[in-house]
């Protein structure tokens, strides 16, 4: 009530961080977290665009990462190359990016 | 240590947990559904990446601890009772409620999903259909029996839905204009609100009543909005005034299919019972949920203006306390007991 909300703010949603951490160890992603990570990575390049589109059916991990990405230049350019899929190095780079995040606070 | 290691430690601590005398019963359906997930992993050498299995670990510990501090037989029967109901009006899901006494001052809430983990990691394991997430309650000890002071917990319950459901993120994508002072979090004021509108829902002003005390007069902080202003918010929503950011949140709530911001809690007044050292009677849930506005006015009115109704000398701060909590307490019990009846000898 008077405290501050956890700051999770700096870091990426839990099973979103978990499988860029198994995609940049070139390691293969189990096949629901495969289809979890499409869907949020799509979901949220779509909310940008239009945030009307949010729905019941919009995970809360792509609300939350759509914001991540609509206030970083940074990490939307990070992050457009893997629009359709996403790569070990894209990965990388994003888990690098989120490190910076965490220590800058 | 070794995720594999750690998961046999967890897994054996959970059996141990759920053969104690004070567990709460429901909780052993999902604890019981807990060491089938860890079973299947140590059974399954090799089968999963090892940063699911770190991950796994870590999330079986964090629920581990929070269902070790359950199994006390001190838990705040009558305020969870209220808030399970709250939780089950806003999510499809029922959730597992356990409460932790602490020695701290603060109220808090911690969620816990450890389904929506499994379901996207474990790929070879079959939930069978349960996915209760788990919400830990933490009470201060000082607190636990005394209902009143609880208030601040339907506040937190705001969070849980909030963040469950990323409400205020949403918010920050579809309406733009600014709420928060410059230079201020904006995402941390609508949080703020938006809990603050929440409780209000159920216990009307009292969702602000613990800020006038605790907080009176406090400006607005990086995180916080002033208490001034926090008051207004969630005055002109129960007045039922125009408010932006009240209209903000509707409007997110509708995209998003979840419940509307209304007052549920009905207004009640224990004035005439407690005056008679009565428990007061509610007739429904929504009561249960009024009593505690009208028993908070009730107990810092007789404090603050020194009515002694029960003729007691000399009546202390102490005994309005006492006497207000003790039959806030038993009032909410009466109703959930005579509820337990009533569905048990229909369903007979």
């Amino acid at each position: 009530m008077l405290a501050a909300t956890s700051p999770e703010r700096d870091r990426f949603p839990t099973l979103f961080h978990l499988a860029l951490q198994i995609v940049s160890a070139r390691r293969r992603l189990p096949d629901p977290l495969s289809h979890h990570l499409t869907a949020v990575i799509a979901q949220a390049w779509d909310i940008i665009s239009n945030p009307n589109a949010i729905s019941k059916d919009t995970a809360p991990e792509a609300i939350q990462l759509a914001l991540r990405l609509r206030e970083s230049e940074r990490l939307r350019s990070a992050m457009e190359p893997a629009r359709g899929h996403m790569t070990a190095e894209v990965a990388e780079r994003l888990l690098a990016m989120e490190r910076e995040f965490e220590t800058s606070r | 240590l070794r995720p594999r290691v750690d998961l046999n430690l967890i897994r054996d601590s959970l059996r141990q947990l759920n053969d104690s005398t004070y567990f709460e019963s429901r909780l052993h359906e999902f604890t019981d559904h807990l060491v089938r997930a860890i079973n299947h992993v140590l059974a399954s050498p090799g089968k999963y990446d090892p940063r699911i299995e770190q991950q796994f670990a870590i999330l079986m510990h964090v629920v581990q601890s929070h269902l070790a501090g359950s199994t006390a037989n001190e838990i705040p029967f009558e305020v969870v009772y209220c808030l399970r109901d709250a939780l089950r009006r806003w999510s499809g899901r029922r959730a597992a409620i356990v409460t932790e006494l602490t020695a701290a001052h603060d109220f808090r809430m911690i969620p816990v999903d450890p389904w929506e983990f499994i379901r996207s990691t474990l790929a070879g394991y079959d939930t069978g259909g349960f996915e209760q997430p788990l919400v830990m309650i933490g009470v201060p000890r000082l607190y636990a029996h005394k209902p009143i002071f609880c208030i601040p917990l339907y506040h937190e319950l705001g969070h849980f839905v909030d963040t469950t459901n990323r409400i205020s993120e949403a918010s920050m994508l579809v309406d733009r204009s600014p709420i928060a002072t410059p230079g201020a979090d904006e995402l941390s004021y609508r949080r703020e609100f938006f809990a603050d509108l929440f409780a209000a829902c159920f216990i009307g002003s009292g969702s602000v009543s613990p800020l006038s005390i605790i907080a009176p007069n406090v400006p607005p902080s990086r995180t916080h909005p002033s208490t001034r202003e926090r008051k207004r918010v969630v005055d002109a929503f129960l007045a039922g005034s125009s408010e932006p950011i009240v209209t903000m949140f509707q409007n997110i709530l509708v995209r998003q299919s979840l419940p509307p911001l209304q007052r549920v809690a009905a207004r009640v007044s224990v004035d005439a019972d407690f005056d008679e050292l009565r428990t007061f009677q509610a007739n429904s849930i929504e009561e249960v949920h009024g009593l505690y506005e009208s028993a908070w006015n009730y107990m810092f009115t007789a404090i603050d203006g020194g009515r002694n109704p029960w003729e007691i000398a000399p009546l202390t701060e102490g005994a309005i306390e006492a006497i207000s909590n003790d039959l806030t307490e038993k009032s909410i019990r009466n109703f959930a007991i005579r509820t337990a009846w009533n569905e048990a000898a229909t369903t007979r």
